[in-house]
């Protein structure tokens, strides 16, 4: 059995003979009632609480039955509680108590079961509350741990301290994953630092700093290559392949027809990817292309690529001719989507950054994929001129002694000057760089200034400079003396200055003060100081450095001002690299980091790849908080919104019309669409299921820990696993009754199972269905033939009906309160990278208290939290 | 269920009546010549899905069980494995695809946290006793990137990242360096070794400003620190010994190729690093079949194929799969059971290979009676033991026993390793 780790509350109570580290009991989830904690003495159970347990629950959870291995006895009496049941174990239970209460949940709706009315319901809530409350106000949090960058947060750090592009650079990629609790990442006491990821972060710095800075460097030279279509094929063949791509008989362009989004046979300037760029750089890349044949005169039945949207044409680089073999995918990377006008061309751009060697291709991105097939059906149906005998029935015809025609052997003309169907057409590509707006670049202006000499630069200054701004503080005298005196000497032996600074430099990525934010000692004093402060409030929003206004306010002292803060957190909010919260708060609040683990079939659904729909559907539920943060939209639009952000193909796959084109833009859903809120984005549909099958169980436990904020207590790990059996398919209510036999399993399945079959209207990729789909077929595509009708009904622990996944927003509206405690104790965990404790529920409290009377803000949420004690304090 | 439908048995032996592998006599390797030094190996392979139950584990215990239909491969040495039933690392290892990577540890990383080790695997374990004495105190190989199926775990409960680059497998291992490459790679250790000394500083400055709980964190960094040093001393001092010439041509577009096409490619590398001394150590964790898929008569993914729901068509396409893991692992054994070394014994005989999952019926997602396989290493093998008698609850016999009798046979001086109750009972040593 896992050890306890007694500082971390939530493994007093194991819910079984398990405690793992990630079942989080909602120990601060609180009533409805104001705050008033002056009702009620610290220690001293409120006098309505034992008699309403007494007559309502401990039939059940006494000390002899102990259902859900809960026992309430010893709440019965004041006296046991003065005996010294520990008191932060009285609180949990209650905490517990006030949550089953609060979700409808207990006590459970049966006949034989004795149910409190409303009013002594709501009384008896708000009295554990105000109890609860009392014993935590003067309580205060315990500080996080040390927290050490997480990847990402290196990688931004790293962006803005250098100025270089880590997206385009990324060393983070071989870093060892970071430890989730719950899907965070940025908890201290969950990270840990290992041998090779010291190794790494010496690497990482090396190479980082070779990139950003040019010391005695000239400008190089900024080359433009053009490709004319010609450079695209490797001879002119006169038997022309319009399956893959065909140079125009003039030379004036060259078609594409073929494409999908992993695509074995690229096209790219065939002479250049021999050698590829000369030196690692920006450059810009220019396609000038069209869309052809988009409107044919073929049986529209024959293909099976979408038509109704614009083709478009996918920007790829690599770093490695190798990788364009058609076997590569992984190391290929996607630089873009280009949505193609009919017809006319028009020029397209994108500045890449690109490693010495690498070169570019491109591809009919949302097309038929191999067009071979196609061209078998359409060629002899439209056009049998150009047909002619294959070598197989040449063969067989000489053996028969039978006669061959000319004409069968050399076609009349040829397919690619009759063929109408739809191709992308390129007609020139450019590639200009390495790009240098000024020199020396912007990442050797940010570190040393214009000087490119390094015999005129002063180390000392230079190394403090950077220090401060790595360790997001000003450099106490004689702190990095070391550091001077190792430059100085490496010089001294023979290392070339600029070498010598640039392993200086580095010495400072690695160092313990730049790699960890340091929150100083909380037994010296609780509040975070100015730096602090900063650099919390910069990781909270930005997950990188605090700019260099913060430094100054924080230098002057003004951060601690309420005002000032609520102030700089705005302008923060509005910047750029304030993303960052939006991915990765939504990351790990909604568990979107699941999307990719378990891929779908490409067999049964094929969309997901060739419409590329992971990312688009990541896009629209990134997109859409980033609106209610910005717009200062109510939280509830979480729960139910009459609108949302898609591209066309994700609006094609929840069957919105006339949505065009690459980028996501705000739609109102039209009459009909079952969607609305996070319930209906793909994302959490697809990231809630496992690539095959959907589960009501999965889906359940997924609302109430990521929306409700009260997780079910996990099944104890000697219960046998079930093996789906589904020869003789039965209905998912069936199957699930079965896994429902035992008693023990029963009993929480009743909690978790009924939040979740109303959204089986939903397919592992979260396309909404009526009926179930059976595949059939061997194909590289499967067979669809409709199944069972869903079965969304079911009956929540409350007593409440759902008919469907509408039914389930208008009960999760009604839980609101829940909601919004929930995502404001995400917010905070995630603000201060730490577990939150008793004491923080204080805070969450106010916060959501005045969020309810202020319009349900989020962005007034963002603001409440920054300038909370919780968030302020070490 | 019974393997009806009939393997194209090219499809499954691929790469082994190919031209690829000629593996060169290295009798003459200084650190394998005298015969007392024979070092033993350990090898441990490790698939993400498992394998069907009713086509892995035979019915009956002990010598003269029938072979499975997944074992038929390696009919040919079937004196030289026992291969166990009933056993797991029960309820430490709980958690579908999220309980895999506790294969070779008995322990989930989330809950590694608070034990000695934390969740070290067998294979980090083996690698510490091994020290300098190799180029690569271990391997971590995977054909597919597969978080859920990283099984090296060090004592800092941290994954190890595996190689899955064919090519730069190749190079680690065989890969000559030209004075000036050995000489910058010289200057970098150096150069990193010097800017650990200055961050010690930092980091000792840094101790004095913290609380108890980041007294903990640093102490972590001091360690690491230390580690890195460590191990780039020991590199250093490697780095002028000429890495060993072999005769091996690695496909030029082998990264490129496909599932069915690599797997053998990775053998072959792992049994020349075994075979030149390179490293004592090797991790392979073999996931899904990648994009990259094609070569098996297959038309759904393996993913999708393990949730059959006990159809028929899809847990023959299954068996197609894991037959093919099963007929690779029997080719990897031929190339180790064709390489005689110093002490008289074959390289299979020298090797502990171990073959297995963290899962052990992916239909249900159960991570309890895992598949295990143990060849060579110098155990009395040829039996299946079965641990059915053995499974009530408290009592049971954890699987990584069968890791202490590794590590013992390893050299290491121990009965215990993370939650084993000691070496296991009826896996008995030769000599």
């Amino acid at each position: 059995m896992t050890p306890h780790r007694l500082s971390d509350p939530l493994h007093l109570f194991p819910a079984g003979p398990s405690c793992g580290a990630s079942v989080v009991i909602a120990y601060i989830v609180l009533g409805l009632c104001a705050l008033d904690a002056a009702l009620c003495h610290a220690g001293q159970l409120p006098a309505s609480i034992p008699p309403f347990l007494g007559r309502y629950c401990v039939s059940c959870h006494d000390d002899e039955n102990k259902k859900g291995n809960r026992s309430f006895e010893s709440l019965l009496s004041d006296a046991e509680l003065a005996e010294g049941s520990p008191r932060e174990a009285t609180d949990l239970l209650l905490t517990e108590v006030v949550d089953q209460l609060n979700l409808g949940v207990m006590p459970p709706q049966s006949t034989d079961v004795l149910q409190p009315d409303e009013d002594q319901l709501a009384k008896v809530i708000s009295d554990i509350t105000h109890y609860l409350l009392t014993q935590r106000e003067g309580q205060r949090p315990t500080s996080a741990v040390l927290r050490r960058l997480t990847r990402y947060e290196y990688k931004y750090t790293l962006r803005d301290l250098l100025g270089i592009d880590t997206e385009a650079i990324d060393e983070t990629v071989h870093f060892p994953a970071d430890t989730k609790l719950d899907g965070f990442v940025n908890i201290g006491s969950e990270q840990s630092l290992s041998e090779q990821q010291l190794q790494l972060y010496l690497d990482a710095a090396q190479r980082y700093l070779d990139e950003a800075l040019v010391f005695g460097r000239q400008q190089p030279n900024t080359q433009i290559w053009t490709f004319e279509p010609a450079d695209f094929v490797h001879s002119l063949f006169e038997d022309i392949r319009v399956a893959y791509r065909v140079l125009d008989r003039e030379r004036r362009f060259i078609d594409i027809g073929h494409g999908e989004p992993v695509e074995r046979y690229p096209t790219y300037p065939m002479k250049f990817a021999a050698h590829g760029v000369p030196v690692s750089g920006q450059y810009r890349v220019r396609i000038k292309a069209a869309g052809v044949g988009r409107k044919h005169p073929y049986d529209p039945s024959l293909f099976k690529c979408d038509l109704s949207v614009p083709l478009k044409l996918g920007l790829w680089h690599i770093p490695d001719q190798r990788l364009l073999a058609a076997g590569a995918s992984e190391g290929r990377v996607f630089a873009g989507a280009f949505d193609l006008d009919d017809d006319t061309p028009r020029w397209f751009e994108k500045v890449v950054w690109m490693p010495a060697g690498s070169s570019v291709f491109v591809h009919w991105l949302n097309g038929e994929g191999s067009a071979k097939p196609l061209l078998g059906k359409i060629r002899p149906r439209y056009h049998p001129e150009t047909t002619t005998l294959t070598d197989v029935e040449i063969d067989e015809l000489r053996e028969q002694g039978k006669q061959i025609l000319p004409e069968q052997l050399k076609p009349t003309s040829h397919l690619s000057d009759v063929y109408q169907g739809p191709r992308v057409r390129v007609f020139e590509m450019t590639i200009e760089g390495p790009l240098h707006e000024h020199w020396p670049p912007a990442s050797h202006q940010l570190i040393v200034g214009n000087e490119l000499d390094p015999a005129a630069v002063d180390v000392a200054r230079l190394l403090e400079v950077f220090a401060a701004k790595a360790f997001r503080r000003p450099i106490v005298a004689g702190e990095i003396d070391h550091y001077v005196q190792f430059v100085q000497q490496k010089e001294s032996t023979g290392c070339p200055r600029d070498e010598a600074i640039k392993l200086g430099l580095a010495a400072i990525l690695v160092s313990p003060k730049f790699l960890f934010l340091d929150e100083g000692n909380a037994e010296t004093d609780r509040k975070l100081n100015d730096f602090e402060l900063s650099t919390r409030l910069a990781y909270f929003l930005w997950s990188s450095l605090p700019d260099e206004r913060l430094l100054e306010l924080a230098a002057r002292g003004e951060l601690q001002n309420a005002e000032t803060l609520a102030t700089e957190a705005e302008r923060m909010l509005d910047d750029a690299r304030c993303d960052a919260l939006t991915n990765h708060f939504t990351d790990a609040w909604l568990r979107l980091d699941k999307l990719g683990s378990m891929p779908p079939s490409t067999s049964q659904y094929p969309a997901y790849y060739f419409h590329r729909l992971e990312k688009a559907m990541k896009t629209e539920t990134r997109t859409f908080f980033r609106y209610v943060l910005v717009e200062n939209r109510p939280v509830t639009d979480f729960l139910d919104a009459s609108y949302t952000f898609v591209n066309d193909a994700l609006a094609r796959h929840y069957r919105i019309s006339d949505v065009m084109g690459e980028s996501h833009q705000k739609v109102m859903f039209p009459e009909g669409i079952r969607r609305g809120g996070l319930l209906g984005q793909a994302s959490v549909l697809t990231a809630s299921a496992n690539g095959i099958e959907t589960s009501p169980v999965v889906r359940g436990v997924w609302v109430l820990e990521c929306l409700l904020g009260t997780p079910p207590t996990p099944p104890p790990p000697d219960v046998p696993p079930i093996e789906p059996d589904t020869r003789n398919a039965t209905t998912l209510r069936e199957q699930l009754s079965k896994h429902r036999t035992g008693a023990t399993c029963a009993e929480c399945h009743a909690k978790i199972d009924p939040w979740g079959f109303s959204l089986e209207y939903f397919d592992p990729i979260g396309t909404f269905r009526e009926r179930y789909t059976i595949f059939t077929g061997r194909g590289r595509i499967a067979r669809r033939r409709d199944g069972h009708a869903v079965d969304g009904w079911s009956q929540l622990p409350s007593g409440a009906m759902v008919q469907n996944e509408a039914d389930l927003r208008r009960e999760l509206l009604a839980r609101t309160d829940l909601f919004t405690r929930n995502l404001t104790k995400k917010l905070l965990l995630y603000a201060c990278g730490r577990e939150l404790t008793f004491a923080d529920a204080v805070e969450v409290e106010k916060i959501a208290q005045s969020l309810a009377e202020n319009g349900y803000g989020l962005r007034d949420l963002v603001l409440a939290i920054i300038i909370s004690d919780s968030f302020r304090s070490r | 269920m019974a393997l009806r439908k009939p393997v194209d048995r090219r499809t499954l032996l691929r790469g082994s009546c190919g031209s690829v592998l000629a593996l060169p006599l290295l009798n003459a390797m200084a650190t394998a010549n005298d015969a007392k030094n024979v070092p033993i190996r350990m090898v441990c392979v490790g698939t993400t899905f498992g394998f069907i139950p009713d086509l892995f584990f035979p019915k009956q215990p002990g010598r003269s069980y029938v072979l499975p239909p997944l074992l038929k491969p390696l009919e040919r040495h079937r004196d030289q494995f026992s291969v166990f039933s009933h056993l797991d690392h029960g309820a430490n290892a709980i958690g579908g695809h999220q309980g895999t990577h506790a294969f070779l540890s008995g322990i989930l990383s989330k809950n590694s946290k608070g034990y000695a080790e934390q969740n070290v695997s067998v294979d980090q374990k083996a690698a510490e006793q091994v020290k300098l004495e190799t180029r690569y105190a271990s391997l971590q190989i995977s054909s597919g990137s597969d978080p859920t199926n990283l099984l090296s775990w060090t004592t800092a409960g941290v994954a190890v990242p595996p190689i899955q680059d064919l090519r730069a497998l190749h190079a680690m291992l065989f890969q000559q360096s030209n004075l000036h490459e050995r000489s910058l790679l010289k200057q970098l250790h150096s150069d990193q070794l010097s800017i650990l000394d200055l961050v010690n500083t930092d980091a000792r400055q840094l101790l004095g400003r913290v609380g108890k709980e980041d007294k903990e964190k640093l102490d972590q960094y001091f360690t690491a620190v230390r580690s890195v040093e460590r191990r780039l001393t020991a590199s250093s001092a490697w780095i002028d010994r000429p890495k060993p010439k072999v005769s091996y041509e690695l496909p030029s577009d082998a990264n490129e190729m496909n599932f069915v096409d690599r797997i053998p490619l990775y053998y072959d590398l792992i049994a020349l690093a075994l075979q030149t001394d390179s490293t004592r150590v090797v991790t392979f964790e073999i996931s899904d079949l990648g994009p990259n898929f094609g070569g098996l008569p297959i038309s759904r993914g393996y993913h999708q194929l393990t949730h059959h729901g006990k159809v028929e068509s899809y847990l023959e396409e299954l068996a197609i799969i894991e037959m093919f893991h099963t007929t690779q692992f029997a080719r990897f054994l031929d190339l180790l059971a064709d390489v005689q070394e110093a002490n008289g014994k074959t390289l299979l005989e020298n090797t502990m290979t171990l073959l297995g999952s963290g899962m052990g019926n992916a239909s249900s997602h159960s991570n309890r009676d895992l598949p295990l396989l143990l060849v060579g290493g110098g155990f009395r093998h040829g039996s299946h033991l079965s641990f059915e008698n053995n499974k009530t609850r408290p009592g049971a016999t954890p699987a990584s026993n069968l890791f202490v009798s590794m590590l013992q046979r390893f050299g290491l001086k121990t009965d215990s390793f993370n939650l084993a109750t000691g070496p296991l009972a009826g896996l008995e040593p030769i000599g």
